[in-house]
């Protein structure tokens, strides 16, 4: 049983308002004080001056230049990596699936790494992560073939041996790189919001994703109750496993891309909201977005701030935050499951 | 009323007609042959049970019928339409299953799970969410579920797992119900009320029905005509008067049978 149990046929509709307008509000104000803290910590007060009216000087360009594209890269990032878990975790049948587990991170890292041990940086950089991406994505697609139906434990073995492979290349790349490149090499690997551009485009991608999995919301429902009770009510099940395959790498890759493999979020999101507000789709896709986008903003102001000057690899943070939030959840719901 | 007995007529009553037809049907899983070149003809009215051994493929050749399987060789029509031409949403309104079993890893509560029945005639919002849910609530008080409607579904019993699955049945309305053993995990007084509210609920949709069930006693009680399917050999096809008999049975089990009779009717029970 979920904790607050909100669905659409028996709660008040105004709760559902609540609980949207309750993310977004947290949404803006935890990207408020991420704009304002920092190595120059900013007051808030002037943080939204700054937005509204861009006045010339110092702060201005700090937080216009540098922590807004940080900022809004990290939602984009946070709340493509949760969608992309959710997704994957219906596509797999597997409540242990998240975005990284069809390997498609793992062919990001490797041209990624491969670019920074030839000493390319910047494009190169965000070409081989997207290429080694978009790689992955069609060598698990063709190796799963089509055969006698798109079967969930085929792609899952499929993606994972393939994400085996490129674990033992990454290992490879590492043993044989300089000392001196291996922290950048390791700081991409662990996630990292810090090459992170304005996050624009992206955030087109991430909207768009969220338009199309909330129009496949509720054929997601059935697709978690069966792939024959599905067909039987209606729904074209390959098709949409296909589809829903393509919706969540594509996420996986852009998440990638911006920042590297950030652990966590994709796997424990979905589930956190699971088990505050339930299992239908049509609610749990959308508060995953903002949830996860919620989690690696305020994670990513963190692991700037903590250890100032120096930075923390995020992907530390969203599992330090994480684990004691995620075992509380999961204590307080056992508790409530007692009849 | 006894539909063996009932007057099993092919003309329309209220609501329009409905029709299954299998043509040179032949159906495979992985080696074994379920079927070859076999026919069949459901019409409104009619009400069909599937008696066999276990793995004589019951379940596929229901699969098959509903097209969630594609055959080897043969054409299913329903409406007179080939199963092919139509879109999966389409028939869903059309046609219906009920399986032997579901799956759960993401559990929803029973009222959402009763819900999904509505599918195939929502838009994304719904916008007759009301009467639906009206519906829902209608489904789980026949079968004794209203109680347990918040209940997660991977908390309820076999049988009321059982009910919750005819119950979405009910919602999905469709003229054409294929039923793979809709008693399982069902005690008696639920098996006679869940075959009842079935029956009744297809002939006021002046439906069709197919189900696959291992007690003959029940087939011959609540179905017009019977497929008795004997594994290798020619399957039997035809009313239950004709088809249920001692020797048939024998026959089909392999085993012998004993025949008792009380209250008008035969009953069949193993040696």
């Amino acid at each position: 049983m979920a904790l607050l149990n909100i669905n659409l046929h028996s709660t008040p509709r105004y709760k559902v308002v609540i609980l949207f307008t309750v993310l977004a509000v947290t949404a803006v104000f935890t990207g408020l004080a991420a704009l304002a803290s920092g190595s120059v910590p900013v007051p808030l007060r002037e943080v939204v001056d700054i937005l509204v009216r861009q006045p010339p000087g110092i702060n201005s360009q700090i937080i216009m230049d540098l922590r807004l594209p940080r900022v809004t890269s990290g939602f984009v990032v946070g709340g493509m990596l949760a969608l992309a878990g959710a997704l994957m975790q219906i596509l797999l049948r597997n409540p242990l699936a998240e975005p990284y587990i069809l390997g498609i991170s793992g062919g990001a890292s490797v041209f990624a790494l491969l670019a920074i041990s030839l000493g390319l940086g910047g494009v190169w950089l965000t070409l081989g992560a997207c290429f080694g991406a978009l790689l992955t994505m069609f060598m698990v697609f063709v190796f799963t073939g089509s055969g006698a139906g798109w079967n969930p434990l085929k792609v899952l073995l499929t993606g994972v041996v393939i994400a085996a492979g490129w674990g033992a290349l990454i290992s490879f790349l590492l043993a044989i790189s300089p000392a001196a490149k291996l922290h950048n090499m390791l700081f991409w690997l662990m996630g990292d919001l810090s090459f992170s551009q304005p996050g624009g485009r992206y955030f087109l991608v991430l909207l768009l994703a969220v338009i199309l999995a909330m129009y496949y919301s509720r054929a997601l429902n059935l697709l978690a109750v069966g792939d024959l009770q599905a067909a039987a009510l209606g729904v074209s099940v390959n098709r949409l496993r296909i589809f829903i395959y393509f919706l969540a790498s594509i996420l996986t890759a852009a998440a990638v891309i911006q920042a590297g493999s950030i652990g966590f979020i994709g796997l424990i999101i979905p589930h956190a909201v699971r088990l505050l507000i339930g299992n239908d789709n049509r609610l749990l896709l959308p508060a995953s977005v903002f949830a996860g986008g919620i989690l690696l903003v305020f994670a990513d102001m963190l692991a700037r701030t903590l250890l100032e000057p120096r930075q923390l690899p995020v992907g530390v943070l969203t599992a330090l935050i994480g684990v004691p939030v995620f075992l509380l959840l999961l204590q307080s719901t056992g508790a409530r499951q007692k009849p | 009323m006894n539909p063996a007995t009932r007057n099993t007529s092919r003309t329309g009553g209220f609501k329009e007609t409905v029709t299954l037809s299998a043509e040179g049907l032949t159906v495979r899983a992985g080696p074994k042959q379920i079927c070859r070149d076999f026919s069949l003809d459901i019409r409104s009215g009619e009400h069909w049970g599937i008696l066999g051994g276990n793995g004589v493929g019951k379940t596929s050749l229901l699969h098959t019928l509903a097209g969630l399987r594609t055959p080897v060789s043969g054409r299913i029509k329903v409406d007179e339409v080939d199963l092919q031409d139509y879109k999966r949403l389409h028939l869903a309104r059309k046609l219906g299953v009920l399986f032997q079993d579901s799956q759960d890893t993401f559990p929803a509560t029973v009222k959402e799970t009763v819900l999904t029945g509505r599918y195939p005639y929502q838009t994304f919002w719904p916008p007759g969410q009301r009467e639906d849910i009206a519906l829902a609530d209608a489904a789980l008080a026949q079968l004794n579920l209203a109680q347990m409607q918040d209940r997660q579904v991977d908390t309820l019993s076999g049988g009321e797992r059982r009910r919750l699955a005819i119950a979405t049945l009910f919602l999905q309305d469709p003229g054409l119900w294929l039923l793979d053993e809709p008693t399982n995990h069902l005690d008696f007084h639920h098996q006679i009320q869940v075959l009842e509210l079935i029956g009744q609920r297809v002939r006021e949709r002046n439906g069709a029905l197919l189900m696959v069930l291992h007690d003959v006693n029940l087939i011959s009680r609540y179905c017009s005509h019977a497929i008795l399917m004997p594994g290798a050999r020619q399957m039997l096809c035809g009313e239950v008067s004709t088809v249920i008999n001692k020797a048939n049975l024998e026959d089909l089990y392999r085993h012998p049978v004993c025949e008792l009779t009380g209250g008008g009717r035969k009953y069949y029970f193993p040696e």
